[in-house]
């Protein structure tokens, strides 16, 4: 199953439902047809539901029947397979990380103590990240699961909204966030009810903003660390200094370009892109991460896998995807096309966020002799056709 | 882009557009580019999640309006130049 609802109550309900039947849930990298499009011819047996396709109608009934009834939650042998996460890599195929049933009931309590979650405290939880994505999967849908905690099943996105759903749910609350979001609610300067903490992954926080938002709060702010391979990893609050501090179940070996993990819980033993320098039994300084993996608001992206996207545009004979500003631009040698049909072409795979902008079209490279691109020349030529313009 | 015919833009409209393009450092634009009748997000302007955010700051320190995404109107709101400058124009204070 497919599961692409942004509801979470329904994204809850459909995945217990497939769990219950052993059927496998697959999280797509992002909700693009061509991502989605990627996971059929893997998996032909693959159902999609959405928004659209949900039978909202029957909800209601089934809550009725639910509310009347006595449930008796079926045992789920620990390795029956419960869902894959993917995640886009420098290959261009999607990396996918299997998540038996094990690795998500042991994992989600390895996280309430990284959430700083006693066992009977039941924290309504806010979140505006989408149940699709593991920092969204395992606070939202996990939790809820296998905690005393609860989300509400709004997915608010503006500050207005995220203030108003605030307001709606009963104390003891938490917010479930992330820097992008964090920021424009800081910046709205609208008031929040009072909160327990503010959680917030998948990019560093600046640590003024987060020292404001504690200020302006009340309330604590817990950054988490963590991968779709790894799951929640490790934490660090604000007063504290830079260091992370890593969940107790799990072992780490830092390499020269990327950080091993080990855990109980985990099917196997996996590497992530980041450098880390270890400071202390658990305790790491985040260095960096690989150079072809960036980070946009939020969402991972491979540059090589995007430029290779990039060259399989029809009537792309050449093009570079680069980091520019805090976003990502392009330069493309396509007689024949304009920017937007390049974007369009790419907006087929890509999650919106990682579309370049702008797409420049230039009459050629500035490639060596060897072939290779300097980073140097690229930016070089993107200034310089860019002043030309204006 | 359209550049064969495109609607001419009111003085509100292309006042908005001159806030979308320094809200958004859409360097490579002039606010009069910016088609009243184009779609604002994922095709056309092709502007996505982070500008919405983004363009809400700025439309509710320059207007002085709120931008909730439960509110019924809002998809349509944010559709083109045109609709955010009456949506806008409508529930300023």
């Amino acid at each position: 199953m497919i599961n692409l609802l942004s509801d979470r109550v329904w994204f809850l309900a459909t995945f217990l439902a497939c769990v219950a039947s052993n059927r496998l849930t697959l999280l797509p990298p992002s909700q693009q047809a061509g991502a989605v499009k990627q996971l059929f011819s893997r998996y032909p047996d693959s159902m999609v539901v959405d928004n659209k396709t949900w039978p909202s109608a029957k909800f209601s009934e089934l809550l009725a029947a639910i509310s009347n009834a006595t449930v008796q939650a079926p045992g789920i042998p620990d390795d029956q397979p419960a869902a894959v996460l993917f995640t886009s890599g420098s290959t261009g195929k999607p990396s996918a990380h299997a998540k038996p049933w094990r690795t998500l009931r042991d994992g989600a309590l390895q996280d309430a103590r990284l959430l700083q979650l006693t066992g009977e405290t039941r924290l309504n939880l806010v979140a505006t990240v989408p149940p699709q994505h593991m920092w969204g999967f395992e606070t939202t849908v996990l939790l809820p699961i296998f905690t005393a905690a609860t989300s509400t099943h709004h997915h608010p996105f503006f500050p207005a909204d995220i203030q108003r759903v605030l307001e709606q749910t009963p104390a003891p609350r938490a917010l479930v966030s992330s820097p992008v979001h964090l920021r424009a609610l800081y910046r709205s300067g609208v008031d929040l009810p009072p909160l327990e903490f503010i959680y917030t992954a998948t990019a560093a926080l600046d640590g003024d903003l987060a020292k404001a938002l504690e200020r302006r709060y009340q309330t604590s702010v817990v950054e988490i660390f963590g991968s779709s391979e790894t799951g929640m990893l490790a934490h660090r609050a604000v007063r504290e200094d830079e260091q992370w501090h890593a969940g107790d179940s799990f072992s780490l070996a830092a390499q020269t370009d990327c950080l091993m993990v080990s855990a109980p819980h985990l099917p196997e033993p996996v590497s992530i892109s980041d450098h880390v320098q270890m400071t202390g039994q658990g305790t790491f300084l985040w260095l960096g991460r690989d150079a072809d993996m960036v980070n946009i608001a939020g969402k991972r992206g491979s540059l090589a896998h995007l430029n290779a996207l990039l060259l399989q545009v029809e009537g792309v004979e050449d093009g570079v995807v680069f980091s520019s500003e805090k976003r990502l631009a392009a330069l493309v040698v396509a007689p024949h096309l304009d920017a937007a049909a390049i974007r369009s072409a790419l907006a087929v795979e890509v999650d919106p966020v990682l579309l370049p902008r702008p797409v420049v079209l230039v009459e050629s490279l500035p490639r060596q002799p060897s072939g290779k691109l300097a980073a140097n020349d690229v930016l070089a030529l993107f200034k310089r056709v860019r002043a030309v313009k204006r | 882009m359209h550049t064969n015919h495109m609607e001419s833009q009111t003085e509100q409209e292309r006042e908005l557009a001159q806030l979308i393009i320094e809200s958004l450092n859409l360097e490579d634009m002039r606010a009069e580019e910016i088609d009243p009748e184009e779609q604002l997000f994922g095709e056309g302007l092709g502007l996505d999640s982070i500008d919405a955010l983004e363009l809400a700051l700025a439309i509710t320190q320059r207007y002085n309006v709120q931008i909730k995404a439960e509110d019924e109107n809002m998809k349509e709101a944010f559709s083109t130049l045109r609709s955010l400058t009456a949506y806008i124009a409508s529930n300023s204070r």
